[in-house]
């Protein structure tokens, strides 16, 4: 019997190792960056990475009002999704509407997460991971500019666009914009964070604890390196992505660009974190027709 | 056998037979890396249940007493 | 389809692990929770070595794990310590790059 697969296994699953390292190095620079812009200290650098192993060796027991197998299996979901956007993304560049259904899965994983709990401060996590849904209302509307620009949205095509005609960031500044705030809105502490509001404690992820979180904050690495590594491949193109270094380098700017608007700004309430996305999607909505009807 | 370890030898379970599922049969490379997408998360939670410490609470879904 | 950088995801596990190194060191060494402009000798000694062992030019560049290792050990370090041990580091190891550019390999 030959193992052709058992070479294709490990890539799939160093390189996903690799997205988790650089991810939660990313967040942890994240979290640092904004503790010493508040003066604080802040915590090393590794921290997410300690927190993700220490939680993954602590006790847990399931809550008496958990709804399983859901509880549990929502987590392995997170991965999954997560897992399978880097390899369509980032490994074989496959199309762009792909990963728009892999992110709106991931609101499914942020709602089932809190449901499934039975915990108040979970459903409310919940009922916010679906209000931020208005974020991915730019989203389609900025894979729609995209398309009208490249005539294609297989990321291999864009990619090979920008070689000939230079980064698309240039020629479509607002759709990069549009796409910045989608990033935004998932990072940690950004004003558009209402679905992790201290307000309702840890949002879904009030009753994950142990293990559980511990997969979930796998899953949050990894899909904080794919996001980052779209925004990189989508607008800036092959200067950046070519060279794995360099996509590092990449990474690093946009993650201390972030972490620099986190830190400055307050958390928005939930309707005004909405007002906002619905403005942005709609200038944006607007920026598609005027291009449509111009031709 | 707590529900605990009882859905993590579950997902050993799954996860190993995935496993030796993607490791076999698929033709397409694409179909090994969505498996291992798939499987490894229950190959993680499977082994993670069997590393955490033995539970101190008396009875089902009640968190054991730490004091006030 | 996109080839695996094993030789970055080599140097970030190496980076990881001297941080969880010098993370472990840190807490058993000192107490205080915060303490500014304290060296710690031996962290010193590492990065130094880190830094220059960064631009030699060993066989495999098995030259950037080992140096990433020894510059983790003050970049995993709690927090206020080994801040001025990760920047010396780093400096020698930024200037010896640069050097090794201006020679030509």
């Amino acid at each position: 019997m030959e193992l052709y697969n058992l070479k294709y296994v490990i890539d799939a699953l160093a390189y996903s190792l690799y997205a988790f390292l650089v991810g939660g190095l990313l967040l942890g620079l994240h979290r640092k960056i904004v503790a010493r812009i508040q003066g604080r200290p802040g915590p090393p650098i590794l921290q997410y990475i300690l927190h993700t192993l220490k939680f993954y060796f602590k006790e847990i027991s399931f809550p008496i009002t958990a709804g399983n197998p859901l509880y549990f299996l929502i987590a392995l979901i997170s991965i999954t999704v997560w897992m399978s956007a880097l390899y369509l993304g980032v490994v074989f560049n496959t199309s762009l509407l792909i990963l728009m259904g892999l992110y709106v899965l991931q609101k499914i994983v942020e709602h089932g997460c809190g449901l499934s709990s039975g915990s108040p401060y979970g459903k409310l996590g919940g009922v916010r991971s679906v209000f931020s849904a208005a974020a991915e209302v730019p989203l389609f509307t900025v894979i729609g500019i995209i398309y009208l620009l490249t005539k294609s949205l297989i990321i291999e095509d864009i990619i090979r666009y920008q070689e000939i005609h230079g980064p698309i960031i240039f020629q479509l500044p607002f759709a990069a914009f549009a796409f910045f705030v989608l990033l935004l809105s998932k990072a940690p502490n950004s004003p558009f964070a209402i679905v992790k509001d201290k307000s309702i404690v840890s949002g879904y992820l009030t009753e994950h604890f142990g293990i559980l979180e511990s997969l979930i904050m796998i899953a949050d690495g990894i899909a904080w390196f794919v996001l980052l590594w779209i925004f990189l491949a989508v607008f800036i193109g092959p200067l950046v992505v070519s060279d794995p270094l360099m996509t590092l380098l990449g990474m690093v700017v946009l993650t201390s660009l972030i972490s620099l608007i986190c830190a400055l700004t307050p958390l928005l309430t939930p309707n005004h974190s909405v007002m906002i996305q619905i403005l942005i999607s709609a200038l944006a909505l607007l920026d598609l027709l005027l291009r449509i009807v111009m031709g | 056998m707590t529900p605990e370890r009882k859905s993590g030898m579950l997902a050993l379970i799954i996860g190993i037979l995935g496993f030796l599922y993607i490791l076999i049969f698929p033709k397409s490379v694409l179909v090994v890396y969505l498996g291992t997408a798939l499987f490894t998360p229950f190959i993680l939670y499977g082994i993670g249940i069997m590393f955490i410490p033995k539970t101190r609470r008396r009875k089902e879904g009640l968190l054991p007493f730490r004091g006030w | 389809m996109e080839e695996v950088p094993y030789h970055l995801l080599c140097c970030i596990v190496s980076l990881v692990m001297g941080g969880f190194l010098g993370l472990t060191y840190s807490y058993k060494r000192y107490l205080k929770p915060y303490v500014e402009r304290c060296i710690d000798r031996w962290a010193l000694l590492s990065a130094i070595l880190g830094g220059v062992l960064f631009p030699l030019p060993l066989p495999y560049g098995i030259n950037y794990p080992l140096s990433l290792f020894l510059l983790g050990v003050p970049f995993g370090m709690r927090p206020g310590y080994g801040r001025i041990e990760l920047i010396t580091g780093v400096s020698i190891a930024i200037l010896g790059y640069l050097i090794r550019g201006l020679i030509g390999r």
